[in-house]
Formats: structure tokens, sequence, C-alpha cells
């Protein structure tokens, strides 16, 4: 794999702060990170170190203090949002055209979501609005609509946080699958150790906040063997969960 | 839900019928001067329709307070939109838009008919205007606070140009608070193109009133109030609602 070639996102000493009571709160001291072409990078940390800083500043919505981000702007970029981004006043269906619009032919975007809502349960709801679908069937689209724009980079926060156990391994897997097939790179905010070391190829543990990152593991064993059973997924789990990560 | 609404309706209709024969037992102890009845309203009412009276005040009314509303919705938005981004005109035009909503409606009325006379549609359609553009501007520009920046934020994340984000997301967070500014400003136009016609004007149905209080004729101010009660509530739940409905169909779409 010669990924040296492939980066398609590089942070080089990233500084934010924010104002906050009595001064200015540092987020991200000199954080450096670069991400491959086709890579799956997990991100875990203590809880408020910045890691929603952190995509927000490579989603373009934040503006650094100091560092640079290498990212071109052509750089497809989707967004699983912590808490669903919908527009209630959209169908389902109508929520994922209006991204799509901006990177897809009609034709292909209609054929896409269609086989997307299919795979995720949601096509008989494809009408429906937000307001009318359950929380989990929220995140399921919102996970639907940045899959749909066919992005490059795909920067989700803690997208599975907030569904049961059997949906979040569906949803696991359908981001696997879409990936395999299309082969673009993840970042993924995640305070699961399990997610962690089942979907990423490298996982990056930050500090408590201004976050640096401490430690940077890179997962060799192959995906489907991956289970608590192998000997370095369990040590990876056990090396994340004692950076104080899951809680 | 289909029996309390019938049931609700019924309660209504009910409470109206009920006025209706207090009216009507009054009636019968006071001359018509007095309180007319709601048969002799009816008469006058019929009266009118027959001379063309109703018709023709009535439409002048009408014009003039969609010219005056028509005017201060459209105002009221541009001036919310301009106060919303930049925030230096926001100190400054915000206390006048208050003092302008603080002054009574007689005054401004009294001013109009000293700068435009009486007899001019200006006269009417300029207090209609300055009544209702305050109602139209703070529903507007409050409807601009709430605008969820993070949908803002989504939308720019997926690329959606500047004209996309107006259309998909601000419009339809405004709607509701455009619809509830045509119904809190309508009711108040209505109301101040009467007044207005009544002081300082030589046609419609404020004029008329005028000239039913001179000539003491008492069946007439109710007929003309019955009729402005009929075209408010029309306006109300005909239009209105209709546009109600359409602009929070997300919520209650089953």
């Amino acid at each position: 794999m010669n990924r040296e070639q492939q980066a398609v996102l590089e942070l080089k000493q990233i500084h934010k702060s924010f104002a906050a009571a009595g001064g200015r709160l540092k987020v991200l001291a000199g954080l450096s990170l670069r991400l491959y072409h086709g890579e799956i990078v997990a991100l875990v940390g203590p809880s408020g170190c910045g890691k929603t800083t952190l995509l927000n500043i490579i989603a373009g919505q934040l503006r650094v203090d100091r560092g640079e981000l290498d990212k071109s702007p052509e750089l497809r970029t989707a967004y699983v949002f912590q808490e669903p981004r919908l527009l209630p006043w959209k169908t389902v269906e109508a929520n994922i055209a209006l991204v799509q619009q901006n990177f897809l032919t009609s034709d292909e975007a209609r054929d896409f979501r269609s086989r997307l809502l299919e795979e995720t349960g949601l096509a008989a709801y494809k009408d429906a609005y937000p307001l009318q679908l359950s929380g989990g069937q929220r995140q399921r689209l919102e996970l639907v609509r940045a899959l749909a724009v066919r992005p490059q980079l795909l920067l989700m926060d803690e997208p599975f946080q907030s569904v049961d156990l059997a949906l979040r391994h569906q949803l696991q897997k359908l981001v696997l699958e879409e990936q395999t097939s299309e082969q673009f790179s993840i970042l993924l905010v995640t305070h699961s150790p399990e997610e962690a070391v089942l979907l990423a190829d490298r996982v990056l543990i930050l500090s408590d906040k201004p976050a640096v990152i401490l430690r940077e593991i890179t997962i060799s064993t192959p995906r489907p063997n991956r289970s608590y059973k192998n000997e370095e997924i369990a040590l990876i789990s056990e090396e994340i969960l004692r950076a104080g990560v899951g809680s | 839900m289909r029996n309390s609404i019938f049931t609700k309706a019924a309660i209504s209709a009910a409470g109206i019928l009920a006025v209706l024969a207090l009216w009507q037992a009054l009636a019968a102890k006071y001359p018509p001067l007095i309180l007319p009845s709601p048969v002799e309203t009816l008469e006058a009412l019929v009266e009118l329709w027959q001379s063309g009276r109703l018709w023709a005040n009535s439409l002048i009314t009408f014009q003039r307070t969609l010219a005056g509303f028509g005017l201060a919705f459209l105002a009221g938005i541009a001036v919310a939109l301009t106060l919303h981004a930049f925030s230096f005109c926001r100190w400054m035009l915000q206390p006048l838009i208050t003092i302008v909503q603080i002054i009574p409606p007689v005054v401004w009325i009294i001013l109009a008919v000293i700068w435009f006379g009486v007899a001019k549609d200006t006269t009417v359609i300029f207090l209609v205007f300055v009544v209702t553009f305050p109602v139209v501007f703070i529903n507007v520009f409050s409807g601009f606070g709430g605008i969820d920046a993070k949908l803002v934020e989504m939308a720019e994340v997926y690329r959606c140009s500047p004209a996309q984000v107006i259309i998909h997301v601000y419009l339809p967070s405004l709607l509701p608070h455009l619809v509830s500014a045509a119904s809190v400003g309508l009711a108040f136009a209505w109301k101040s193109a009467v007044f207005a016609e009544f002081i300082g004007s030589s046609s419609g149905v404020g004029f008329a009133l005028s000239m039913a209080y001179s000539n003491l004729e008492t069946e007439k101010v109710f007929a003309w109030t019955v009729i402005l009660i009929v075209v408010m509530f029309a306006f109300e739940y005909g239009v209105l609602g209709a546009a109600k409905r359409r602009a929070t169909r997300w919520v209650h779409h089953e």
C-alpha cells in the first residue's frame, strides 16, 4: 500500500482556542495528523477534549488560530453529525436529494439514494417528515444522507451513539461495505473502544484539552478477524480504555 | 378527533346564538336608536347591499388595507433582513421602530390628514402602513433569531450555495413567522383602515360608519360592524388558515 503519496488530508500543528469566561479556552494545542486515501482513522479521547472541534475545522466550519490545514477544496466531504441535522420541513427523500444535487446527476442521485434507503430499511418512510421518525431512524437518515453524496472524506462524530446495539452493528456494516467499494477515507470520533477497534485502520488517542495526540496505534489484524478473542484487538481495546476514553 | 372538532364547532355556534338571543332580548327594551335588534340590523344590511354601497365601500377599504399592509409586509421583511445582517443598523433602528409603535394611531392619523389631506387614499394607506409595519417587523425579526445555525452549517458542509441556504433553510424557518405576521398584521390593518377612513376620508367603510353616526342610523353602524366581522373571519380562517396549515405541514403531517 503506497500511502505516502496519497494523503487526502493533513493537519500541521493546529492551534485553536475559544473565548471563555476569564480568558481563552485552549482546545487544540499543536495537533498534527495525516489521513490517507481509503483509510479509516478513529479519534478517541476524553469527553470535551476537542474532537468535535477538530472535525469542524476539517469540515471548514471553524478557522484555526495557528497551523496549517492541507485539504483540496475539491475534496467531497460528508459529515455525520452527532445529533442528526435534518431539515424538518423536507421529507426523508428530499433531505437526501437536496445535498446530492450539488454533487451527482439527478439519475445517479435517485438510484443511489433508493438503494441506500432500501438497505437501511427507510424506503417505506421516504415521504415521511423527520419529526415522524424515531430517533434511530433519524440517525440512519443522517448516515444515508452522508453516504448518498459519494464522499471522498466522511467525517463521523459519534454517529451510532444513540442507536441500539443491533442497529449499530447493521450501520457499521453498511459503512464498511460502502467504504470498501468506494474507497473513501473516514475520520471517526467515537467513545467506544469496541467501535474503534472494529472499524479503524489506525486509532489516535487524544489527550485531555488542550488536545494533542498521545498515542497512535495501527491495527494489523484484518477486519473479519477482529474480536476480543484476538490478542491484538484485546490489547488495543485495553489500551484505549486505559486512556480514559470509555465513559 | 373528528368528534371533538364538531363538538367545538357546536359549542362556538351555541355561544354566538346565546349572544344573539341576549341582543334580541335587550333590543326589545330599548329604542332602535340606542340598540337596533338583529332583525333591524339585517334589514339595514339588505338595504346597503341593494343600494350597492356595501360592495363599493367594502372594496375601497379592502384595497386600501391591502395596499398599506402589502407595503408594510415588504418593508418589514426588508428591514428585518437588514437588521439581522448588520448589527450597527440594529442598534440604530430598533429604538426608532419601538417609538413608531408607541405613538398612538390617533396621532398618526392627525399627522396624515395634515400631510396628505382628507379624501386621499394616501392618508388611509399611510396609517395602515405605520400601524402594521412594526407588527410585521417584530414577527419576522424574531423569526431570524429562530433559524437553527446548525442546519445552516450542515447545508454549508454539503456545499449549498447562499441561494440554496436561503430557499431551503431560511425561508421554511421564517414561513410560520411570516404567516403569523400576516395574521396579526392584517387584523390591525383592517381596524386602522376603518379608523383612518372614519376621520380622514370621504369613502370606504369607515366613512360610511361616520355618515351613519352623523345621521343617527344606529342600525347601519351595526350592519357595517357585521360586515367587518365577516370579512376578518373569512380572512383569518379561510386564507390565513390555509397558509398556516401549509407553512407547518411538516409538524402535523401524519
